[in-house]
């Protein structure tokens, strides 16, 4: 399913699947001095559909020189013997590593914990972190949605208080909105993360956990990525919803992302290299003290 | 009951506990001072045996934190080598820990919160739920809905409460071991 629907905040470029060629066309406005990442979710196969969508990966940031990747969980499925980390991430993107790109990631379900000591990770040892680019006024939030306790609650509250970027983009495994048939949305986790972000004024939230794209229609002035699709495929998952800005299950997918001031563009490519969503976000400020805290629990 | 009722159920218990012999006790507030000092207990267990195995920190290679990880299951199974179920969820604590879930996955309200555990978690009989029992590799570790961890006692860093099935899991991070588990968690 491909499906498109008209979106509020958003002004979005559709491109009607343009076939590209093997490098793919990046055409993010590609100026020197935003900042340029990559988005990718459920990654760690170790399968020809990961190795696939690396590649066109790699080929991309021959034309767009992102310089750190951001890793939405489930990095290694099934066993995670040293051999793991070589078969389902250091061999996938070893262009990339060479090349000097950071991967951060965040804790999926299929995750051992203890993959937050792997440096190549960028966690620090910590299951939820946070960390900000050179340039521009942006950080990232990596939280582990596998066990939102209190204490990551209240840690989270504090970045965000302490963080004066103009860009505060959130990202782990559970998407807090989705259309997927397979797993849907997560009510439990939005009532408690969803407050703190309206209240702080994060504007863009990544999620995987679905195995296909799926940008969802902004919510309270968020916008939210699902990018589960970097390896493996749900295809035809994604059901009938108001969510849907656009969706994509027929193929595997990742994502580009630039930032420039108050704007982001992106640019969504599959294993084939075609461009299957692309759009631009204006950052909105969301922040509101009125009734914004989390749902105390019942 | 949320985590407010629970700290002021902990505090009546130390305040009962303080206030002299002839006072009665709360029973609850009593058997979750028990479960916090069966915790310490571990907790010192674990820190002792961590010194004497690879230390976890940030390494570039894996077989370092795998080596870590192995060795202090080891070590841990070998000085708890007679441990069973129920040593930290006794009876007392299980029946409170019961009561602390209950509210959040009961009738209605509570479905969200059972269909977001069923939904990450793994296939029957594919986790060994017994003590000391490793996490086997590639079964999914399922995630614990906020609002049932915001009911439940704190933990300290290395250990963890994860639910599969109808079992509440206690879980030595590090290790990737269970230390105890209480069936009939989730009703």
């Amino acid at each position: 399913m491909v499906r498109s629907n008209p979106i509020v905040a958003l002004s979005a470029t559709l491109a009607a699947m343009l076939t590209v060629g093997a490098a793919g066309q990046v055409s993010l406005p590609n100026k020197s001095g935003t900042v340029k990442f990559a988005v990718i979710g459920d990654t760690g196969t170790g399968g020809s559909e990961q190795m696939q969508v690396a590649k066109q990966l790699t080929a991309a940031r021959g034309q767009f020189p992102f310089t750190f990747a951001v890793m939405l969980g489930d990095n290694l499925y099934g066993s995670e013997r040293p051999t793991d980390f070589v078969s389902k991430f250091e061999r996938p993107y070893k262009a990339l590593l060479d090349a000097g790109v950071k991967f951060y990631a965040a804790l999926g379900n299929h995750d051992d914990p203890n993959q937050r000591f792997y440096k190549h990770f960028n966690m620090n040892g910590e299951r939820y972190y946070s960390f900000k680019p050179p340039d521009g006024s942006v950080r990232f939030f990596a939280l582990d949605s596998n066990y939102v306790d209190k204490k990551q609650l209240d840690w989270l509250e504090k970045e965000l208080t302490a963080s004066d970027s103009q860009w505060k983009i959130a990202f782990f495994h559970h998407p807090l909105y989705s259309s997927g048939e397979k797993h849907g949305s997560d009510q439990a986790l939005r009532d408690q993360l969803e407050p703190l972000f309206v209240k702080h004024g994060v504007s863009l939230v990544l999620a995987g956990h679905e195995h296909f794209y799926e940008r969802i229609k902004p919510q309270k002035g968020i916008t939210h990525f699902v990018a589960g699709s970097a390896a493996k495929l749900r295809r035809g998952n994604i059901g009938n919803s108001d969510l849907t800005a656009k969706g994509f299950d027929q193929g595997y997918a990742f994502v580009l992302m630039e930032i420039d001031g108050e704007t982001l563009q992106f640019q969504t490519i599959s294993e084939a290299g075609k461009t299957i969503d692309q759009g631009t976000i204006q950052r909105v400020d969301t922040k509101s003290t009125a009734t914004a805290v989390p749902r105390p629990p019942r | 009951m949320n985590r407010m009722a629970l700290a002021v159920l902990m505090s009546c218990g130390i305040a009962a506990t303080l206030g002299g012999q002839a006072q009665k006790v709360n029973p609850d507030a009593l058997a979750l001072q028990d479960f916090t000092k069966r915790i310490e207990s571990y907790m010192d267990l674990h820190n002792r045996l961590e010194k004497k195995v690879p230390p976890l920190k940030t390494t570039d290679d894996p077989a370092k934190i795998r080596a870590s990880q192995v060795g202090l299951a080891a070590a841990i199974r070998a000085e708890r080598k007679g441990a069973k179920q129920g040593e930290i969820f006794t009876p007392a604590i299980a029946a409170i820990f019961r009561r602390l879930m209950y509210p959040e996955v009961k009738g209605a309200e509570g479905v969200e919160t059972k269909k977001a555990m069923k939904e990450d978690a793994p296939k029957p009989g594919t986790v060994p739920i017994k003590v000391n029992a490793v996490h086997p590799e590639g079964a999914p570790l399922p995630s614990v809905p906020p609002n049932l961890l915001a009911n439940l006692p704190k933990l300290p860093e290395d250990l963890e409460y994860r639910i599969i099935g109808h079992y509440l899991i206690l879980r030595d991070v590090h290790a990737n071991i269970i230390v105890d588990y209480m069936p009939n968690a989730i009703r």
